[in-house]
């Protein structure tokens, strides 16, 4: 659904960010992007949503030339959830944070409700319409964001680094709720540094260095190859780091582990 | 280490002090005395003032002062200049009772303290009352024993069950915090940290890590008030009396936004930055800084913009700039939040270093606990303010196991085993 060809972007026309990057995002998959800091992750992603243009390249949405495209007209399209939500959230209440979006893009009053409703149904912040943002803990005003990027219902929701700064509990609830809008049909793109996300959750793992593209392929193809991980700034994860310890061959998940286990336990009764 | 926290509004002792003399004066005033008895309101409202605002013990002689002048000039006694003498004495000891709570005890579930204070405070004050009255009219001993003593006797009675039935709508009233747990951001912690020791502290958001770091470099009293009841020893420096440019030598903290930290613009000069403040020679600075940059692995980019590092990068220079001040003790807070995990292995074999080579004291807010293994001596986890558990790694972990704290944190391989463990049993 969406193609990224030969993109470059570079500041002063000089130092390059992103060099001749080609992606195809299909829908419904999770694609994780990593990399080390400063790898031009984050560029990327803000290139997808319009609020950088690019050097040289060709970006289409579902066949549509998108590469000259601006954030107003890819907010129909994408929800983009900041590293830091402190940046994002500006209205003195849950409810206008919400309802804003849908409101620029000229949807009802009706509309603007229910999907405001929706939104705050689908992070689990509902009856918390009238708090101010301000006062919210990290982890409410990460999921506020994201329900903010819900709200005009998009095809694909970009997080960037969504589990920073939240404790291990937080974590978990963020990445259920990514996992339920992946179910329900909806494209994620995620940026994150930690791998047991990636093996765990996505279907597809883009790894940039220095703006040029390293790996592309799944999360399984990425860490069989411990050489390569290494060599990107990445690591294992740690259930890969544990299957091997237990003799259990790659696994990327826990529950792998837990599976893999209970066969072996089963196989020497 | 041993802290226990409290908050505590500047004026606010003031302001409830002022108002419950005032309203003491008028109940003085109406109130009916029967053959000479009347209820020492005054006593008992800056009584149970000091008990909502705990005040210290030299708050507490000028709280005494102002009764006493009230006193003198609403008493009807023969000689009303005695209480210039008894209520400050009595304020004073009033408010060092107060601190250090002798009479925090339940009798049958009721906390009695307010009836105990106001009956020993009104007996001290009415006490020396008398006792200077009797020396300086001259009255007989007979008098003095038989019929003014009894007297304060009786009042210090009614003083006590007057006392013990205000506190608790007074405090109501007020919203004072003492007793109401769950106000308070620490509660009760009783910590040890070794010198020389790899703390890490971890638990859910809010439950107070933040919190007991800025405690432990100075920052929560100096700069953001709170934590005034409380007993903070850092390297045998009481923490909550000593000025911060003191304990910057002693505690070196890595603040949660560690960008935040660094102001000036190429890495050279922001280490230079710390060491001029210290008022050093150049050429001392010059020298300090190469051996700074040399332990965190920076050496060579003094030149480079600040700009132009990676966040592993500028964590460490976050951490050098604190180091160049030589503190025994490192505080970090969450040190590894938004760094590639390149970056993170390489700030906690940093870590480690300063901790083995150097022998420093490390302090660690963490919420990734796989990176910590090969360093740390004591693991701590809290939870709603309260400090649950504090030992080894692997005993830690098996606590939150067992007990449920926070076990969303417990890294994979720990609970794989844990788990193992348990089916083994």
């Amino acid at each position: 659904m969406l193609n990224l060809k030969d993109i470059n972007y570079s500041y002063n026309k000089r130092d390059k960010v992103l060099d001749c990057i080609t992606v195809e995002i299909h829908e419904g998959e999770i694609v994780a992007i990593a990399g080390r800091n400063g790898s031009g992750k984050t560029t990327l992603t803000r290139i997808i949503m319009g609020i950088m243009n690019v050097d040289s390249g060709f970006m289409q949405l579902d066949g549509n030339d998108i590469t000259k495209a601006i954030p107003a007209d890819m907010a129909k399209y994408i929800g983009y959830v900041f590293q830091n939500p402190d940046r994002q959230l500006f209205a003195n209440s849950v409810f206008k944070e919400v309802a804003y979006a849908p409101k620029q893009l000229g949807f009802s009053k009706k509309e603007i409700d229910a999907s405001v409703k929706k939104a705050l149904d689908a992070t689990g912040l509902t009856g918390l319409e009238q708090h101010s943002p301000q006062m919210l803990s990290r982890g409410l005003k990460q999921r506020l964001a994201i329900a903010s990027a819900l709200a005009i219902k998009p095809k694909i929701l970009i997080l960037d680094e969504p589990t920073t700064g939240q404790d291990c509990r937080e974590r978990t609830i963020l990445l259920r709720l990514m996992r339920k809008f992946n179910l329900e049909g909806m494209t994620i793109i995620l940026v994150t540094h930690d791998m047991d996300i990636i093996a765990e959750h996505a279907h597809k793992v883009v790894v940039l260095e220095k703006g040029l593209l390293k790996f592309h392929g799944t999360p399984l193809e990425l860490f069989s190859n411990e050489e390569l991980t290494v060599s990107l700034g990445l690591e294992l994860p740690e259930a890969v780091h544990v299957g091997k310890e237990y003799n259990l061959g790659i696994c990327l998940t826990p529950r792998e582990i837990y599976k893999k286990l209970k066969e072996r336990n089963h196989a020497h009764v | 280490m041993e802290n226990e926290n409290q908050n505590e509004g500047g004026l606010r002792w003031i302001t409830i002090t002022t108002l419950l003399l005032a309203i003491g004066v008028i109940l003085r005033m109406i109130s009916p005395s029967i053959g000479g008895i009347s209820l020492n309101w005054n006593i008992v409202m800056y009584c149970l003032a000091i008990m909502l605002c705990r005040p210290t013990s030299g708050q507490g002689l000028g709280i005494g002062i102002v009764a006493g002048l009230v006193a003198t000039m609403t008493s009807k006694a023969a000689l009303p200049y005695a209480n210039l003498i008894s209520e400050p004495i009595a304020g004073y000891l009033c408010a060092y009772m107060a601190n250090k709570r002798f009479f925090n005890f339940k009798i049958a579930n009721v906390n009695v303290e307010p009836a105990f204070m106001a009956f020993i405070t009104t007996i001290i004050s009415g006490g020396i009352f008398v006792t200077v009255t009797k020396v300086i009219i001259n009255l007989p001993i007979n008098v003095y024993l038989y019929a003014m003593l009894p007297t304060v006797g009786i009042m210090a009675v009614l003083g006590m069950i007057v006392g013990q039935i205000l506190y608790k709508p007074a405090n109501k009233i007020f919203n004072v915090n003492h007793g109401v747990k769950n106000k308070y951001t620490l509660n009760h912690m009783n910590l040890t940290i070794d010198k020389g020791s790899f703390t890490v502290v971890t638990g859910v958001n809010g439950s107070g890590k933040t919190t007991l770091l800025l405690t432990i470099a100075g920052a929560r009293t100096n700069y953001f008030g709170g934590v005034k009841n409380s007993k903070l020893i850092v390297n045998d420096i009481d923490i909550m009396h000593t000025e911060l440019a003191e304990l910057n030598h002693q505690v070196g903290m890595v603040m949660a936004d560690y960008e935040g930290q660094l102001v000036t613009e190429t890495v050279g000069d922001e280490i230079a930055f710390s060491l001029e403040n210290l008022g050093l020679e150049p050429n001392e600075i010059l020298k300090k800084r190469s051996q700074v940059l040399e332990m965190v692995g920076l050496n060579g980019l003094e030149d480079r913009l600040i700009t132009s590092l990676s966040g592993g990068q500028k964590q460490r220079l976050a951490i050098a700039t604190v180091l160049v001040v030589d503190s025994p003790i490192l505080v970090l807070d969450e040190p590894i939040a938004a760094i590639d995990p390149e970056g993170a292995i390489e700030i906690y074999s940093l870590l480690k270093e300063l901790n083995t080579k150097y022998h420093k004291t490390i302090i660690v807010a963490e919420h990734d606990l796989k990176y910590i293994s090969d360093c740390v001596t004591q693991l701590i986890v809290l939870d709603n303010g309260e400090l649950k558990y504090a030992g080894t790694m692997d005993e830690c972990l098996s606590f939150m196991y067992h007990s449920k704290v926070y076990a969303e944190a417990i890294p994979l391989k720990s609970k794989i085993y844990l788990e193992l463990g348990d089916k083994k049993c």
